[in-house]
């Protein structure tokens, strides 16, 4: 209920910008804050709390059959919005879930090398928790689910150019079974 | 001033402060003023320990921002023992004259300073200073800082530390060093990731989020013992922890409630407050040196920004007003800056908004990506990285007179500086 309410104040308000600044001619600010404002529906409002983390040594890179199961989620530059491209490997990731209830997974959050470290490392944490957040949406128990950040600090593919970035904005599976 | 810091001060003062200044201080702010430097001679002494001190001291006067050394050219006749040719130094163009006597007896090094007003004649500061051999640096600062006690009235930066993270043996770990890049220490034997070093007021204790259980918490360090607790081990990020003023409470950032969010504490971990509920990220706060507000990073205007809040909680007062991407804020330590990174035309730079008018100035030239940004306890340097050709290592400048000096280079990334306090 809350929660529709808040998307609800969202759309009216990206709705009434549109009119706002789009006829004042400020296409770009207008822009930026529907931009602003999706953005902020596409979050939940709500707190979902984390629980304690098991020691990390129980959680293992998936096996290789596992691999096409939990596969890497990327993101466009200085977000965490999940992309409709990378939605099917996380209805995948969740249907495997549902039929494992034993295991859990911890979701590493990464960044690509651009801008400030301090910053990429809570983005890196809003990505993983971004990929937390959906998985909830998708029935998984937030409790089976657990995070870790390692901002630009852990690339994936070294390069300084969009073709090693696009691969480094990333989330990252570890599972324990 | 940290202990660790002081280390001259174990040194047996033979004779402190002979004389000290009165009016030298005035003589100089009158010269400030007017934005020049004072010119200062620092004759070579004989011995080789005492070349080294002489050429520390020499660096230090001419970083401090005050002062330029003249010519180093000078005869040792113009000095002679018990006579003082004041008119020949004069000519030379030397306002002030710094002597510094060293003598060396086994390991134990004396150095004898003091400071002449060459128009007057006038002796204003004369100590001893006595230390092992090995730590020439230490010794050199100290006898800095009391030259610039002298004739400024304040110590300057010449004893202070930067914390930094280095990744030269393959892990990113936190070090310490003089100001200057010298005397590099490593503060702990883990071989995990470190990031985010912070000072306690009294510069005694280290605070940094590190991955030593695997995931970032953030730990409390004191320097001397080299003992250190957990401070912040919560489910998610433990990060970017910055002492208050006063030294009771930590700013850090926390995702434990399902989103990086800014939250204070004491530093016994008690009375845990949330400051910040928004769908955004929040990252890296700092203390306004009241202790009355913290400046931090939210992206919730859809890129980061720099913000401040009261330190109880409240509204959001929006401090970067132009750019799209701002980062990594650091209170001047007299309250009338705060430096943050700023993407402009592509390039980071380093910048100070002021605090009054929210104007910003940028002290960085644009050329190379420059981040994170400290404050020396003067409010006048700013240390912070500058990345070219992909690595990173540290600079110093100094805003008044734009004096841009590199710390440190290797084929490594020095980054994520903190200067200590005093």
């Amino acid at each position: 209920m809350k929660k529709a309410t808040g998307v609800m104040v969202y759309l009216v308000l990206g709705i009434c910008m549109i009119t706002c600044f789009g006829c004042a001619g400020r296409k770009k600010s207008s822009r930026d804050a529907l931009l602003a404002a999706e953005r902020d529906a596409a979050l939940s409002f709500e707190d979902i709390a984390l629980t304690d983390a098991p020691d990390m040594s129980r959680f293992k890179e998936p096996s290789p059959t596992l691999k096409s199961v939990f596969k890497d989620i990327y993101f466009q530059y200085d977000s965490s919005v999940i992309l409709e491209d990378q939605r099917n490997i996380l209805e995948n990731i969740a249907s495997w879930m549902k039929n494992h209830p034993q295991a859990a997974i911890l979701v590493e959050g990464h960044c690509d090398e651009r801008g400030s470290n301090e910053y990429n490392l809570a983005l890196g944490e809003q990505r993983a928790l971004s990929v937390r957040r959906y998985l909830v949406t998708l029935g998984v128990s937030s409790s089976r689910m657990h995070t870790v950040s390692y901002g630009e600090e852990k690339p994936a593919v070294s390069g300084h150019d969009e073709e090693a970035w696009k691969f480094n904005r990333r989330a990252h599976f570890l599972l324990a079974e | 001033m940290p202990k660790t810091l002081v280390l001259t001060l174990l040194a047996c003062l033979l004779f402190p402060c002979i004389k000290n200044a009165d009016g030298a201080g005035v003589y100089l702010q009158i010269r400030k003023q007017a934005g020049e430097k004072i010119k200062i001679a620092l004759p070579e002494t004989g011995s080789a320990a005492g070349g080294k001190i002489v050429k520390t001291v020499s660096s230090d006067l001419d970083l401090s921002g005050y002062a330029n050394i003249t010519d180093r050219e000078f005869s040792n006749d113009t000095y002679k023992a018990g006579k003082l040719n004041f008119p020949e130094w004069s000519r030379a163009g030397a306002e002030v004259l710094v002597l510094i006597e060293t003598t060396e007896e086994g390991d134990s090094i004396t150095a004898e300073t003091r400071v002449y007003i060459v128009a007057e004649g006038k002796n204003i500061f004369a100590k001893r200073y006595q230390g092992p051999a090995g730590r020439l640096d230490g010794i050199s600062h100290a006898v800095s800082s009391d030259i610039l006690k002298a004739l400024t009235g304040e110590k300057g930066i010449s004893g202070t530390k930067i914390a930094f993270v280095s990744n030269r043996t393959g892990t990113k770990k936190i070090y310490i060093m003089d100001y200057d890049g010298k005397n590099w220490r490593k503060i702990t034997g883990d071989e995990c990731l470190e990031l985010s070093p912070g000072w306690s007021p009294d510069g005694n204790k280290l605070i940094y989020t590190s991955y030593r259980l695997g995931y970032p918490d953030v730990y409390i360090q004191d320097l001397d013992t080299g003992a250190r607790r957990k401070l912040s081990a919560f489910a998610g990020l433990n990060a970017f922890a910055a002492f208050s003023p006063d030294g009771n409470s930590i700013a850090l950032v926390l995702s434990k409630d399902g989103n990086p969010e800014l939250y204070v504490m004491k530093i016994d971990g008690s009375s845990l407050k949330r400051l910040t509920r928004t769908r955004a990220v929040e990252s890296s706060p700092c203390w306004s040196p009241d202790g009355k507000r913290i400046a931090f990073v939210s992206d919730r205007s859809g890129g980061p920004q720099i913000y401040s809040i009261n330190a109880s909680g409240g509204e959001f007062e929006r401090i970067t007003l132009s750019g799209s991407y701002n980062t990594s804020p650091c209170w001047s330590p007299d309250g009338r800056w705060i430096a943050f990174s700023s993407k402009l035309n592509g390039r980071f730079q380093v910048c100070i908004s002021d605090v009054g008018t929210k104007e910003a100035i940028c002290v960085s030239d644009g050329r190379f990506d420059d981040d994170d940004p400290s404050w020396a306890p003067d409010s006048r340097h700013i240390v912070f990285k500058r990345t070219k050709n992909y690595l990173a290592d540290l600079y110093i400048v100094d805003i008044d007179d734009g004096k841009l000096v590199q710390i440190t280079s290797d084929r490594f990334d020095e980054e994520f500086p903190a200067w200590s306090p005093e």
